[in-house]
C-alpha cells in the first residue's frame, strides 16, 4: 500500500537514476556502485552461458547416433570439459551471488552499497581476468581431463592446456572470495536501523551463508590447483603415484572444494526462491526460522560430505558408511525448505507471474534431483549409478533445473527493479514453460541411461541407448530455444518495456519501497524498519502493513 | 473492507455447515442402527431401547455451572473439576447389575495402559444419572476403581458425583446421552460410552462401546488439551490417525493413503514390468510386429549377477518411496496453486500460523526413512564390497585403452572376460597408468582401477551370455573405447576354453620371472639369507624395522617389489633395488601370483573342477631347492 503511494506521488519518469545518472563507458567500467557492477556480472556471465551452452549443444548433437560421427574423441572430450569448467566456474558459482546478490542485496539491507565497493569492481575485473584464460584455452585448442582434473591424467596423461585453465579457475577463484568477503562485511555492518538478524530477507541469509562457504572453501581449491601445476610442471610427486603420490588425494582435495561448492551454487537459488515464494502467494514465509537455519545446516553438513563422490574409488568401507550417512543428514534441510515452501502456499493468494511459475517450476525439479541424490547417498545403489548418466541427470536437476530456474526467476522478479521496465508477461510465460518441458525431456531420459549403465563422458556409445539419447537431445534443442527467448525479449523490454513501477509486485522488501530503478544511493534517506520480513496484509489483518510507523517513515523517503 | 470480512464469514459459515452434515450423518448413523437392531420388540419397548443412544454433540459447551455432590457430600461444580486439564466424563448408574460396570472396567483398563496419570495430566469425572443414588453409593465405587487403577494421586482426579434429577437431565442433554428409566425391571436402559473434554469444557471425542483402546484414548487427550499434554510423536501421529466420529475411532487415514498410493505405484511398475518383458518377447519376433519397436527404448537393465537383483529390488523400493514423495510434493504444489490462485488483484491470503509440531513431523519423519535407506544401501554395499572366500581371483590390469585380464591358470585375454557361471570370481586390479574404472552394468559391479593401489570387486554370474564391460573412469582421448565384454558360460564350455591353451599357470609364470630376475639370488629361503624368506609369506603377519606390523597381501607385496625401501622387515638392511622401471603390472602380478604359491596361509581355492582341469601352482622350484640345500 505505501508502495503505490510512492508510485502516483513521484512519477518515475522525471527521476534520475542510476541508469542514466551518467553515460558513456568509462562510467561503467569505473564505477563503484553496486548495481552497475550486478549489470556488468550479469553481461559477462550471460556470455559465458551462453558459450557452455553452445558446447553442451555440439554434445547433444554428437550423441544423437552411438557411433562417434560429429567430433573426434578428442574434441568431444574437450567440449564436455569447457561446458563443465565454463558452467561451473564462469557461470553457476557467480551467476545468483555476484548478479542478483550485488544488485540487490545492499537494496534489501538498506544500504547504499556493498561495504567495499572498489573491492567489489576489482572482484569484476578478476573475473574478466580469469574468463581471458579460459578464452584463451577454447581458442588455442581446449583442455580434455573433465571439469574434475583427476589425477594422474591431469598431470601426467593429457597434453592439453591443463595449466591454463586451472590459471583461469585459479585466479577466479579470488573474485569469489572477494565478493563473499564483501557480502558477509555488508551484512554484519550495513543493515538499516531496525533491521534485526530475524527480519532479514531469505535471500540474505542465504547468500550470507553462501559466502561463508565461498571464503573458507576457495582457498582450498586454489590450493589443489596450485599444487596440480606444481606436479604437472615440475614432477614433484604429490598426486601420481608414478612420482610416489597418491591420486586419492587429488580427489580428497578436490571435492572439499567442489562439494560446498554445490551448496554455493544451489543456496542462492533456493534464497531467490523463498522470496518468490511469499510475493506470489502474499503471504509470510512458513517456518522462517527453519528454513534460515537450514541454510546453515547446509552450509555446515556441505563440508563433510566430500567423500561421496569417492565410494567406488577405494576410500575404506568404513569411511564409505560415514559420508553416506552424513549425505542423507544433508538431505534433510533440503527437505525442510521443500516442505515449507510448499506450506507456504498454503491458503495463500497465488498469482502465476512469470517469476512465480519458475518458483514453482523450481520446488518441482529441485525435488526430484534431491530424491535421487538419496540414490546416489545410498552405498550400494552408488555403486552401479557412479559415474553414469544417472549422476548427469542427478546434478543437471539440481544446478540447472534448480539453480538455473531459480536464476531466471530471480531475474525475471527484479528485472523491473534491473532496468526499470517490465519484461512482456505472455513471451515470459511461454519461455518459461518450454524451460521446463524442455529441461525435463533433456535430463529425466538420463536417469533411465544411467539405470541402464550408460556410462558419462563417452563419446560413442551402444546401439540400445539411442532411442534414450535421441530423447535428450531434442529436449536439448527445445531448451536452447526456451534460454535464447528472454535473452531477446529482456534486450527488448529494457528500451521498449512499459515503465514498471517502484513496487509492481506488491512485495514487501526494502528493495521495492524505493522506484524502479533506483537511484544511485538506493534511498535517499535511511529506511528504518519495525516489523517482520514478509509481513503481508492478510484477511484475518488486512491493515497490518499501512499502521506501521516504519512504512511511515519509508514514504517520506525521496525518490529521485 | 466489509467484502473481505463477508469472506471470512462466508468461509467460517462454511466450516461450521460442513461440520453440521458430519455430527448428522453420525447422528443418523446411530439411530438408524439402533432402529435396525431394535425392530423386533413390543412397541413401548423398542421406543424404550431407542431413545439408549449417544448423540454427538461435538465441539459443544457443557454447562460448568451445574451442581453436583461429591462422594462426601459436599456440594461442587462442574467447573471445579476442569483446572486447565482435559476430562474424561462417564455417565453411568453405580447400582446398575451390568453395562455400567462393564464401562467402568473398561475405563480403568484403558487408563492404567495410558501413561498420563490421573489428576496430573487429565481428570476423570464419573456422574450417576439415577437420581435415587446417593454419595454412599459414589464413595463405594471410587474405592474400588482408584484401588483397582493403584496409582498415586488418582483419589484427587478421579470423582464419582450424584445429583439432582434436573441437573443430571441438563448434562446428559448437553452431552447427547440419551437413557430412560423401564419401570418393569426397575433399570434403566442406556448406552454405553465416554466422553473426552476439553479443558474448557467442550466435547472433544466420544468413545462408544465396552473396549476403550489406550493409544484411541491418548490421542482424544492429546487433542482434547489442543496439544497441552504428549509428546511430538503424539502429534505425528494424529496427522496419520483421524479421529472418525462415525465410529468413535482413530483411523489410519494417512496409512490409508499411503497404502493406496503404495498399491497404485506397485501397479504401475508391475504393469511396467510386464510391458518390458512383452517388449522382450517382441523384439525377437519383430517382423510380424506393426509397431516400430525399435522406438521404444530399453528401461530396465540386464540382470546377470547373485547381487543385481539385491541392487534392482533395493532400487525399485528407493522409486517407490523416492516417487511417492516427489509425485505428493508436486500434487500438492499443483493443488494448492490451482486451489488458492489469485482470483481477484487485492485477494489476501489467510495468515500463516507457524506450526512446530508439523516442522518437526517433516524433520523426524525423513530422518527415520533416510536411516533406513542408510542402514540398507551400507549393507548392500559392504555385500559387493566383500568377496567369498571360495571365489576365483582373475587379475586385471587397464591401460590406456584396454582391459587385460590374467587367469589363474594362465590364460590371458584383452578386452574380454570368460567366466564359469555360479562361481564367484574376484577380480583384483591395477591400473598401468591413470585412474580407470571397471564397470559390468549387468552385474552393478563398478570398481575405480587406481595406479599405485590393488582394488577389488566380485560378482557371481546367474545367467550364461554376453555383457557390456565398460571403464567409466575418464581415462583420456578413448575412454569410450575402453569396452569389451564379460563372457558368462556354462562350466564345461568354461572348462574346454581353458583347455585351449596358454603359457603354464599364472604362478608357473611368475617363477618363470622371479629367477630371470634373479630375485632367489636373494631371497633364497635360507634362514641366514640376506633377505626375508617368501615361503608362507602370504597372508602372514611380518613385522617391520619401524616396529609397525603389516598382513602380507597383493597391496605390500607389489609396493615390497615396486618401492623396497617402503617397508623394511625387522632384522634386514634395506639393500634391494627397485624393480620398478623393469616390471609392467601384468608382471608384478604374476610375481604376486607365484609367491602365494608358495604356501599361503589361507586356503587355496581348487579350480573349477580340480581333478581335470589345469592344475594352479604346485611350482615352489627354486626356493625348494635351496632350502633343500641350506637343510644339509
Amino acid at each position: 500500500m505505501s508502495s503505490e503511494v510512492i508510485a502516483d506521488a513521484k512519477p518515475p519518469e522525471v527521476t534520475v537514476n542510476y541508469l542514466n545518472e551518467k553515460y558513456g563507458l568509462k562510467s561503467w567500467l569505473l564505477t563503484t556502485d553496486h548495481k552497475r557492477i550486478g549489470v556488468l556480472y550479469m553481461i559477462s556471465i550471460t556470455l559465458m552461458f551462453f558459450i557452455g551452452g553452445f558446447f553442451a549443444v555440439l554434445m547433444r548433437l554428437e550423441l544423437l547416433t552411438p557411433q562417434g560421427d560429429l567430433v573426434t574423441a578428442q574434441t568431444y572430450n574437450k567440449l564436455f570439459t569447457m561446458h563443465g569448467v565454463i558452467m561451473v566456474w564462469f557461470f553457476l558459482i557467480p551467476s545468483i551471488p555476484a548478479v542478483l546478490g550485488n544488485f540487490v542485496l545492499p537494496l534489501m539491507i538498506g544500504a547504499q552499497d556493498v561495504a567495499f565497493p572498489k573491492l567489489n569492481l576489482l572482484s569484476w575485473y578478476i573475473y574478466v581476468v580469469g574468463s581471458l584464460f579460459t578464452f584463451y584455452v577454447v581458442v588455442s585448442g581446449g583442455v580434455d581431463t573433465g571439469w574434475t582434473f583427476y589425477t594422474p591424467f591431469s598431470t601426467a596423461g593429457s597434453n592439453t592446456h591443463v595449466i591454463a585453465t586451472t590459471c583461469g579457475i585459479f585466479i577466479i577463484g579470488f573474485s569469489t572470495i572477494i565478493s563473499g568477503m564483501n557480502f558477509i562485511v555488508t551484512v554484519h555492518k550495513m543493515r538499516a536501523p531496525g533491521l534485526t538478524w530475524f527480519r532479514l530477507p531469505l535471500f540474505v541469509w542465504s547468500l550470507y551463508a553462501t559466502s561463508v562457504i565461498m571464503v573458507l572453501a576457495t582457498p582450498v581449491l586454489a590450493v589443489t590447483l596450485l599444487l596440480l601445476a606444481v606436479e604437472r610442471t615440475f614432477h614433484v610427486g604429490i598426486f601420481d603415484p608414478a612420482l610416489g603420490g597418491d591420486p586419492l588425494l587429488f580427489q580428497h582435495f578436490f571435492w572439499f572444494y567442489s562439494h560446498p561448492a554445490v551448496y554455493i551454487m544451489i543456496l542462492p537459488g533456493m534464497g531467490v526462491v523463498s522470496e518468490l515464494i511469499p510475493t506470489f502467494a502474499r503471504r509470510k514465509v512458513f517456518g522462517y526460522n527453519f528454513v534460515a537455519f537450514a541454510t546453515f545446516g547446509i552450509a555446515f553438513v556441505g563440508f563433510l560430505v566430500w567423500g561421496h563422490h569417492m565410494f567406488v574409488a577405494g576410500e575404506s568401507l568404513y569411511a564409505a558408511m560415514t559420508f553416506s550417512f552424513l549425505s542423507y543428514l544433508v538431505a534433510i534441510p533440503s527437505a525442510i525448505k521443500v516442505f515449507n515452501w510448499t506450506a507456504t502456499l498454503y491458503k495463500g493468494s497465488i498469482s502465476y507471474d512469470t517469476p512465480m511459475l519458475y518458483a514453482l517450476g523450481f520446488i518441482g525439479l529441485f525435488t526430484i534431483g534431491g530424491l535421487t541424490g538419496l540414490f546416489l547417498a545410498a552405498l550400494g545403489l552408488d555403486v552401479h549409478v557412479h559415474d553414469t548418466y544417472f549422476v548427469i541427470a542427478h546434478f543437471h536437476y539440481i544446478m540447472v533445473g534448480g539453480m538455473v530456474m531459480a536464476y531466471f526467476g530471480g531475474i525475471h522478479y527484479w528485472w523491473p527493479k534491473i532496468s526499470g521496465r517490465m519484461y512482456p508477461e505472455g513471451w515470459a510465460k511461454l519461455a518459461a514453460l518450454i524451460v521446463f518441458l524442455g529441461f525435463n525431456l533433456t535430463f529425466f531420459p538420463q536417469f533411465i541411461l544411467g539405470y541402464l549403465g550408460m556410462p558419462r563422458r563417452y563419446y560413442a556409445y551402444a546401439p540400445e541407448f539411442q532411442v534414450l539419447n535421441v530423447m535428450s537431445s531434442a529436449g536439448a534443442s527445445i531448451l536452447g530455444v526456451g534460454y535464447l527467448l528472454p535473452l531477446i525479449y529482456l534486450l527488448w523490454s529494457a528500451k521498449y518495456g512499459k515503465k514498471a513501477e517502484a513496487n509492481p509486485w506488491k512485495a514487501t522488501g526494502l528493495e521495492w519501497q524505493t522506484s524502479s530503478p533506483p537511484p544511485k544511493e538506493n534511498f535517499a534517506v535511511t529506511p528504518i524498519v519495525t516489523e517482520p520480513p514478509y509481513n503481508y496484509p492478510t484477511l484475518e489483518n488486512p491493515l497490518k502493513e499501512s499502521e506501521q510507523p516504519g512504512k511511515q517513515s519509508l514514504e517520506e523517503v525521496p525518490v529521485g | 473492507m466489509s467484502a473481505i470480512k463477508m469472506i471470512s464469514n462466508v468461509s467460517a459459515r462454511r466450516y461450521r455447515s460442513n461440520f453440521a452434515t458430519r455430527l448428522l450423518l453420525s447422528v443418523v448413523t446411530v439411530f438408524i442402527c439402533a432402529t435396525f437392531s431394535y425392530s423386533q420388540p413390543a412397541p413401548d419397548k423398542a421406543a424404550l431401547i431407542r431413545s439408549a443412544h449417544i448423540d454427538q454433540h461435538l465441539n459443544q459447551q457443557v454447562p460448568l455451572n451445574l451442581v453436583f455432590r461429591d462422594e462426601q457430600g459436599h456440594k461442587v461444580h462442574l467447573q471445579d473439576y476442569f483446572n486447565g486439564k482435559p476430562v474424561i466424563l462417564s455417565l453411568v448408574y453405580y447400582q446398575c447389575p451390568m453395562l455400567c460396570t462393564v464401562v467402568l472396567n473398561a475405563m480403568t483398563e484403558s487408563m492404567s495402559d495410558l501413561r498420563f496419570d490421573i489428576g496430573k495430566e487429565f481428570n476423570v469425572i464419573t456422574v450417576s444419572f439415577d437420581p435415587n443414588e446417593g454419595p454412599a453409593l459414589a464413595a463405594d465405587k471410587k474405592e474400588l476403581y482408584v484401588r483397582r487403577y493403584g496409582r498415586a494421586g488418582a483419589a484427587s482426579g478421579w470423582h464419582f458425583l450424584t445429583g439432582e434429577e434436573s441437573q443430571i437431565k441438563q448434562l446428559a442433554e448437553a452431552v447427547g446421552f440419551n437413557y430412560a428409566y423401564d419401570p418393569s425391571t426397575g433399570q434403566y436402559a442406556h448406552a454405553s460410552g465416554i466422553m473426552v473434554l476439553t479443558p474448557d469444557g467442550r466435547l472433544a471425542r466420544y468413545f462408544y462401546g465396552i473396549k476403550y483402546p489406550p493409544s484411541d484414548l491418548r490421542l482424544g487427550l492429546v487433542e482434547a488439551s489442543a496439544g497441552k499434554i504428549g509428546s511430538p510423536v503424539d502429534q505425528i501421529l494424529l496427522l496419520c490417525y483421524h479421529y472418525d466420529a462415525a465410529t468413535g475411532k482413530y483411523t489410519p487415514i494417512a496409512i490409508g493413503f499411503m497404502r493406496l498410493g503404495g498399491a497404485i505405484t506397485l501397479v504401475g511398475l508391475v504393469g511396467f514390468i510386464v510391458v518390458m518383458w512383452r517388449h522382450d518377447v517382441k523384439k525377437k519376433a519383430l517382423t510380424h510386429s506393426i509397431v516400430p519397436l525399435f522406438l521404444i527404448p530399453q528401461l530396465i537393465p540386464e540382470t546377470a549377477s547373485t547381487e543385481a537383483h539385491k541392487v534392482d529390488i533395493f532400487f525399485y523400493l528407493m522409486v517407490l518411496v523416492c516417487g511417492f514423495v516427489a509425485v505428493g510434493v508436486i500434487t500438492l504444489i499443483i493443488i494448492f496453486a490451482v486451489k488458492y490462485r489469485r482470483k481477484s488483484e487485492d485477494q489476501l491470503a489467510i495468515a500463516a500460523p507457524q506450526s512446530m509440531p508439523l516442522e518437526i513431523t517433516w524433520i523426524v519423519i525423513p530422518l527415520f526413512i533416510f536411516i533406513g535407506m542408510f542402514v540398507w544401501g551400507t549393507d548392500l554395499y559392504f555385500s559387493l564390497a566383500r568377496p567369498p572366500q571360495n571365489a576365483i581371483e582373475v587379475y586385471v590390469v587397464g591401460k590406456q585403452w584396454m582391459w587385460k585380464f590374467q587367469h589363474p591358470e594362465g590364460q590371458r585375454e584383452i578386452n574380454q572376460l570368460h567366466v564359469p557361471l555360479g562361481r564367484p570370481i574376484k577380480l583384483t586390479m591395477a591400473s598401468q597408468d591413470v585412474i580407470h574404472d571397471l564397470y559390468v552394468p549387468a552385474f552393478r559391479i563398478h570398481t575405480d582401477v587406481v595406479p599405485g593401489r590393488y582394488t577389488t570387486t566380485w560378482f557371481q554370474a546367474t545367467k550364461p551370455g554376453t555383457y557390456h564391460l565398460f571403464c567409466s573412469q575418464y581415462c583420456g582421448t578413448l575412454h569410450s573405447g575402453m569396452i569389451g565384454e564379460v563372457i558368462v558360460m556354462q562350466p564345461d564350455d568354461y572348462l574346454r576354453w581353458l583347455n585351449q591353451g596358454g603359457e603354464g599357470s599364472l604362478a608357473s609364470q611368475g617363477q618363470k620371472l622371479f629367477r630371470q630376475l634373479g630375485c632367489n639370488a636373494c631371497h633364497t629361503g635360507d634362514a641366514e639369507a640376506r633377505c626375508p624368506s617368501l615361503i608362507g609369506l602370504y597372508g602372514r603377519t611380518v613385522y617391520l624395522q619401524s616396529g609397525n606390523t603389516i598382513i602380507a597381501d597383493d597391496d605390500y607385496i607389489r609396493e615390497s617389489i615396486m618401492d623396497p625401501q617402503a617397508k623394511i622387515v625387522a632384522g634386514f638392511q634395506p639393500i634391494m633395488p627397485t624393480f620398478r622401471d623393469q616390471l609392467d603390472q601384468e608382471q608384478v602380478l604374476e610375481l604376486i601370483s607365484y609367491i602365494r604359491s608358495l604356501g599361503a596361509q589361507r586356503q587355496e581355492v581348487p579350480p573349477v573342477s580340480a581333478p581335470t582341469g589345469p592344475q594352479p601352482a604346485p611350482v615352489q622350484g627354486a626356493i625348494q631347492q635351496s632350502e633343500s640345500k641350506g637343510g644339509k
